[in-house]
């Protein structure tokens, strides 16, 4: 039981990492693309 | 008195020949030579058989965890490779997949910056490496390139996700893309620098190695995390890097020989390399065919490179640790060379 709980930070580094880079690749989010604030959507 | 220099020296002479001096010259084995076939020497003590004393492991085992340095070493990998996939989709215009990636990366260097720090003990002592650079130590330059990298991969991440100092943010990405095939690869130095047989006959190939599965991680977060229209370039990054990472370890077994390969392919280290290799040819291959099509299928495939690098990753750890424990992996080659030597 132990040992399987010192594995517990790795596991949860490795699913923050999945999750967050899910989170920030999601299509429907919008990427900035422009090289200034004006530029930013399509303004 | 005077004591006369040959007196404390014996006149047995081993080939009877009266050129050779006494004791020094003689050669052993060679009298044995002299009175015909089949009459050698006779040993008169049986041959060594090599066992350590009470059978106890030559070198000191390390006293790293699997889930602080293999999880370092995987997590390492990931962040780097993450960042020159992450620079590479921003060039060629795929912003979801570079966003996933330097988001990944920055989260990967998280965890790997905390499996260190929990392998050293303290915060401080990683600070204390920063004192000197010594080119010659894996520790300290590996130290220099996390510090170098770090800060670059956090910054792109963070102006990638909030949309400020975009040109900033791209600088940053992109020198965090130079900088992280060193993070992803200096840990194969690392350990290889080390007495542990497996880890350190294998020098020339697990730099390879590793590379290989950080470049296949990498892209497996990127089929994870982003649209299918831009998983282009993580698709390719997943074959290259499932493709490397296996000849490499094919190449690693062949040239460290039956011996010493043997924790590669048996025990703890050798279920967990299988088992890796296994899920990211899986991976590999969904993610060419269905993976191309379907969301899901990527997302899977992703799912199976991920952990099958993670496998690779911590089955090469155990195995240097096994092969550390036995102390025939260290002194059986050590004999074989020497024996090498002695009858070229």
């Amino acid at each position: 039981m132990r040992k399987i709980v010192s594995y517990l930070p790795f596991a949860t580094a490795v699913a923050v990492t999945c999750l967050a880079s899910w989170l920030a690749g999601r299509p429907g989010r919008a990427v900035p693309t422009g090289t200034r604030r004006g530029e930013r959507d399509g303004h | 008195m005077t004591v006369r220099d040959d007196a404390s020296q014996t006149d047995v002479r081993m080939d009877d020949d009266p050129r050779l001096r006494p004791e020094r010259e003689a050669v052993v084995g060679s009298a044995g030579r002299r009175r015909g076939p089949g009459r050698g020497e006779r040993l008169m003590v049986p041959r060594a058989e090599f066992r350590s004393y009470y059978g106890l492991p030559v070198l000191n085992e390390p006293t790293w965890e699997a889930h602080d340095i293999a999880g370092y070493l995987f997590l390492g990998g990931l962040a780097g490779a993450s960042s020159t996939l992450a620079a590479a989709a921003e060039l060629t215009g795929r912003p979801h997949l570079a966003r996933a990636g330097k988001v990944g990366a920055v989260c990967a260097l998280g965890g790997s910056m905390y499996a260190l720090i929990h392998d050293l003990g303290r915060p401080e002592r990683f600070v204390n490496m920063l004192r000197v650079l010594k080119v010659t130590s894996p520790m300290s330059v590996g130290t220099w390139i996390l510090t170098v990298y770090g800060p670059q991969a956090g910054l792109a991440a963070l102006t990638s996700v909030t949309g400020r100092f975009p040109r900033l943010g791209r600088i940053a990405a992109l020198g965090a893309a130079l900088t992280g095939p060193a993070v992803a690869t200096y840990t194969a130095v690392l350990v290889s620098d080390t007495a542990v047989p497996v880890w350190h006959d294998a020098h020339r190939e697990l730099p390879l190695l590793f590379a290989g599965s950080a470049v296949a991680s990498a892209g497996a977060l990127g089929l994870l995390a982003a649209p299918l229209e831009e998983t282009g370039p993580a698709r390719r990054a997943v074959l290259v890097g499932v493709v490397t990472e296996y000849a490499a370890a094919k190449l690693m077994e062949r040239r460290l020989g039956p011996l010493v390969a043997e924790p590669l392919k048996r025990g703890r280290g050798g279920l967990l390399m299988r088992l890796g290799e296994a899920l990211s040819l899986t991976g590999a291959l969904v993610s060419q065919t269905a993976g191309r099509r379907s969301r899901g299928a990527a997302a899977l495939a992703g799912a199976a490179v991920l952990a099958g690098s993670i496998c690779v990753r911590f089955g090469v750890f155990q195995a240097g640790m096994a092969s550390a424990r036995d102390p025939k992996y260290t002194v059986e080659p050590q004999r074989a060379r020497l024996g090498e030597e002695s009858h070229p």
